[in-house]
């Protein structure tokens, strides 16, 4: 393949030409309560290629099929001298590269029967928590990714990625009122790396029958104490998409700009072994690094692809990540941190007479300069211990002013193993993770009454 | 039948199987304020296989089509597949739609770059990043079936959008607004785009600091009124409302709206979106009236999901390569018996006029309950626009409020594919976001 898509860049006269190939074999298996609704395979076989002239804008071209590379070159080529640029794009220079995965293609016999059995098992697991679980939904999917990266400046990279994801969702029914839980699980691997969770989708179960007789929350301001999976939810969710590069210059986020207290550090880092949304390199050959974003609560750096790097005078970091076989890079986020502090769950908790506790977020959303957090589950806090659930539990804020509250920063730090997307609009959507220890925040405005 | 995959499953023991194709290409022009642009076209291709071995139903996708590896991969499928009773449909008369416009076939990257330059210098303002797109997308599809069906239709779709994002944080997407059909817009089409991004990329605005009256009316314009829709098209999907997951299940022929409103599922009106003469089950599309009037009139199935409830199907299956079949809306259209002629802002009176709402946060079908923020409203006193007031929550319960709409208006244009009138709906709960 590497002297088949060689070949291809020699027919571009663009200054940058880039071919990216993907072949991606997927299986997906969904069980509703006793009964097996989908199993699937898939393979998808496409690319992108991009080029670039000077004074000229980007020529992108997707193709379909390995047997389409050459058009697809001529015709970006071709693209890239179609609009005239009053900026010129330019690109931050990284190593040239020849690295080849050591994972083997293609992947292993699909095992479509052992994947159905872990998805009926699970559903059944919810099932079995209580009889008011009328409703439970599995599905299982894995996918192994055999991707090429050749440029004109001579990187030639090829990576095999296999991921594995689970997620659950348990309905539970009560005299017309339904409740609804949600758990997920992911790792890099195949069917093994996801077995053995039966108690966690068990425990979204009971959560589903928990919420039936759980008071919405009374609005107002409380101390908050996020778990981590919320915590890395709501870093990943509003710093880590500040942080990132290429929708224009943001004042609000400029390097050396003070977002919270001391305590607060976050980074980006594409490197951690064995996340799903880890990487060697990224689609655009750059290696995948450990980016620092706030450093003692003040913006450092910002997350590049190499075109945003370069009008920045940055250095490329490692995130330009495509969402799918033809579609180009983008500056996205890939495993996203709030580095620990000191305590633990009790010690954040035991100091608050009147708080909200969430445990993790099942949605968010932004809208205006502010950003809202539905928590999937929440107790609240009483004389310094959990009490009584709640429902209904929104956590809103400004953007950055919310980080201005965080009072303290547990040392329980630890990566989310859920399968978590990002999905941002037209960039698609990609793996991500996140990772946090406890945090607590002060005078958060909760519930109806934050809007 | 001569396809390879159909004779290929037919041999190995498939007692039916069908197969949708899908192809498009796709042009787009990028332009925004900061002078960045790109042109890009993008092909996608896939095949979707189902088949059914020993009463078993089994399903392989895939962009590039290999016969024994495609067929291979149904059968493991079915393998392990839960068995369904249904029938294919045979071949039959399809309805006449226009799918496709010769013209904007044709559409290449000059003229698409000319149609995002006059979109950019139109909504260009001094309160936001403005980036722009026009898009050219011709395809084909093609369903042939173990029954003989064999039918296939050409696609077009000619789309602009429109994006503005806060000058000081460009992460802020302030207005996002599109528009899509079959042919190209005219001088007019993207004059009513400009005419309603415009507005939002003035700072000049007045901004009210004034909280909303408590119970206040609310004028919902059509692209608000498709938002707040999202539960209702839930509740009348099939394999909720057939299995009793919907708030109306059981409940067919009841009044559940006002009497004026009635909303039909129409693949058949010409040039929009959704428009198709078969799904991809390979059923013929018909219009699908779901509430007529104000009763329960219909609900939206496809063939497996009809075989489960028995009942037929109703044309909305959709397929993509690498998913499961579901069930699709086509073009939705929310008609009103009678109409209120007046504008939106003097019908209301005093109020909360809604032109565009982000965060529609719908909630469990069953609930109908919904909260959202508003993304560009006005405060109306006296039947005239006071100033804008964004960022206001309003709540409700979508069954309730459609059953005491104080005004309609007539549904004037199609926006994508949807075609909604606005409403000044009371009883809603407004507040200002804190």
């Amino acid at each position: 393949m590497r002297e088949r898509l060689e070949r291809a860049l020699g027919l571009s006269r663009a200054t940058f030409t880039e071919i990216r190939l993907c072949r991606v074999w997927s299986t997906t298996v969904a069980a509703r309560s006793h009964r097996i609704e989908l199993a699937t395979f898939g393979e998808d076989l496409g690319g992108v290629v991009r080029c670039l002239v000077p004074g000229f804008g980007w020529g992108c071209a997707g193709f379909v099929g390995a047997d389409r590379i050459d058009e697809a070159v001529c015709r970006a080529d071709a693209l890239s001298r179609m609009i005239p640029v009053t900026t010129p794009i330019t690109l931050a220079s990284i190593p040239v590269r020849v690295w080849e995965s050591a994972l083997p293609v293609p992947p292993e016999a699909p095992r479509l029967g052992e994947k159905r059995d872990l998805a009926a098992h699970l559903a059944a697991e919810m099932l079995g928590v209580d009889r008011r679980v009328n409703d439970a939904r599995i599905v299982y999917q894995d996918s192994v990714r055999d991707s090429w990266l050749v440029t004109s400046e001579g990187s030639r990279i090829h990576d095999v990625s296999p991921t594995a994801s689970v997620s659950a969702v348990a309905v539970a029914e009560e005299d017309g009122n339904v409740e609804r839980a949600v758990v997920s699980f992911g790792a890099r691997g195949g069917l093994e790396a996801v077995t053995g969770n039966a108690e966690a989708v068990r425990g979204a179960a009971r959560t589903a029958v928990e919420l039936l007789h759980a008071a919405p929350v009374r609005g107002g301001r409380f101390t908050v104490v996020l778990d981590p999976r919320a915590a890395g939810g709501l870093v990943h969710r509003s710093l880590g998409h500040l942080a990132l590069a290429g929708r224009g210059e943001s004042s609000l986020m400029g390097i050396g700009t003070r977002i919270g207290p001391d305590i607060l550090s976050v980074g980006d880092d594409g490197t951690v072994v064995g996340l799903r949304s880890s990487l060697t390199y990224d689609d655009e050959g750059t290696p995948a690094q450990n980016t620092i974003i706030v450093r003692n609560g003040v913006l450092v750096h910002r997350l590049h692809t190499r075109e945003t790097a370069a009008r920045e005078g940055a250095a490329a970091t490692g995130n330009a990540r495509a969402s799918g076989t033809g579609s180009g890079p983008t500056a996205r986020l890939t495993n996203t941190y709030l580095s620990s502090g000191r305590g633990t769950r009790h010690d954040l908790v035991g100091e608050v007479s009147l708080g909200v506790y969430i445990s993790d977020f099942v949605a968010s959303a932004w809208g205006g300069d502010r950003v809202r957090l539905r928590a999937a589950s929440a107790r609240m806090i009483r004389h310094g211990e959990l009490a009584e659930p709640v429902k209904n539990v929104e956590l809103v804020g400004d953007l950055l002013a919310l980080f201005g509250h965080v009072e303290r920063i547990g040392a329980d730090f630890s990566w989310d193993t859920a399968a978590s997307f990002c999905d941002d609009g037209d960039a698609g959507r990609l793996a991500v993770t996140c990772g946090a220890p406890h945090v607590r925040l002060t005078d958060v405005a909760i519930g109806d009454q934050a809007g | 039948m001569s396809d390879p995959l159909l004779v290929s499953a037919a041999s190995q023991s498939a007692d039916m199987a069908d197969v949708v194709r899908k192809r498009t290409e796709t042009l787009i022009v990028e332009l925004s304020d900061s002078g960045r642009s790109e042109v890009s076209e993008e092909r996608a291709a896939g095949v979707h296989l189902r088949i059914r071995v020993n009463g078993r139903v089994g399903m392989a996708g895939a962009t590039t089509e290999r016969v024994d590896t495609l067929v291979a991969a149904a059968i493991a499928s079915a393998s392990v597949g839960d068995p369904y009773e249904f029938h294919l449909p045979a071949p039959s008369s399809l309805p006449s739609v226009v799918t496709s416009d010769p013209d904007a076939a044709t559409l290449g990257p000059e003229r698409l770059a000319d149609l995002a330059r006059d979109l950019l210098e139109g909504v260009r303002g001094d309160r936001g990043v403005a980036a722009v797109w026009a898009e050219r997308c011709t395809g084909r599809v093609e369903i042939v079936n173990s029954r003989g069906l064999q039918a296939g239709y050409d696609t077009t779709l000619v789309g602009l959008g429109v994006e503005l994002r806060d000058a000081r944080i460009p992460e802020l997407v302030w207005a996002r607004v599109t528009e899509a059909g079959r042919r190209v817009p005219d001088a007019a089409g993207i004059a009513e785009l400009v005419a309603e991004v415009r507005p939002l990329s003035m700072s000049r605005q007045v901004q009210l600091d004034l909280s909303p009256p408590a119970g206040s009316r609310v004028c919902f314009l059509p692209r608000a009124v498709g938002a707040l829709l999202r539960p209702i098209q839930r509740a009348l999907q099939g394999q909720a409302l057939l299995f009793g997951k919907s708030i109306w299940s059981g409940r067919m022929g009841d009044s559940v709206v006002d009497p004026r409103l009635s909303l039909i599922d129409d693949p058949l009106v010409d040039g929009r979106p959704g428009t198709r003469p078969i799904d991809d089950d390979g059923v013929a599309a018909h219009r699908r009236v779901l509430i007529d009037h104000g009763r329960l009139h219909g609900y939206l199935t496809d063939l497996m999901t009809g075989a489960r409830a028995r009942v037929p199907s109703t044309g909305h299956s959709v397929r993509t390569p690498f998913g499961p079949p579901r069930v699709g809306y086509s073009n939705l259209r929310l008609d009103a018996s009678v109409t209120d002629s007046r504008a939106p802002a003097s019908a209301l009176g005093d109020g909360v006029l809604v032109r565009d709402i982000v965060w529609p946060d719908t909630g469990h079908p069953m609930s109908g309950v919904f909260r959202a923020v508003t993304a560009d409203s006005y405060l109306v006193r006296g039947g005239e626009i006071a100033g804008r007031a964004d960022r206001l929550v309003i709540a409700g319960n979508i069954y309730d409020l459609l059953q005491r709409v104080a005004e309609i208006g007539a549904p004037t244009r199609w926006v994508g594919a949807r075609r909604m009138p606005w409403m000044v709906l009371e009883g809603v709960d407004v507040r200002r976001a804190s």
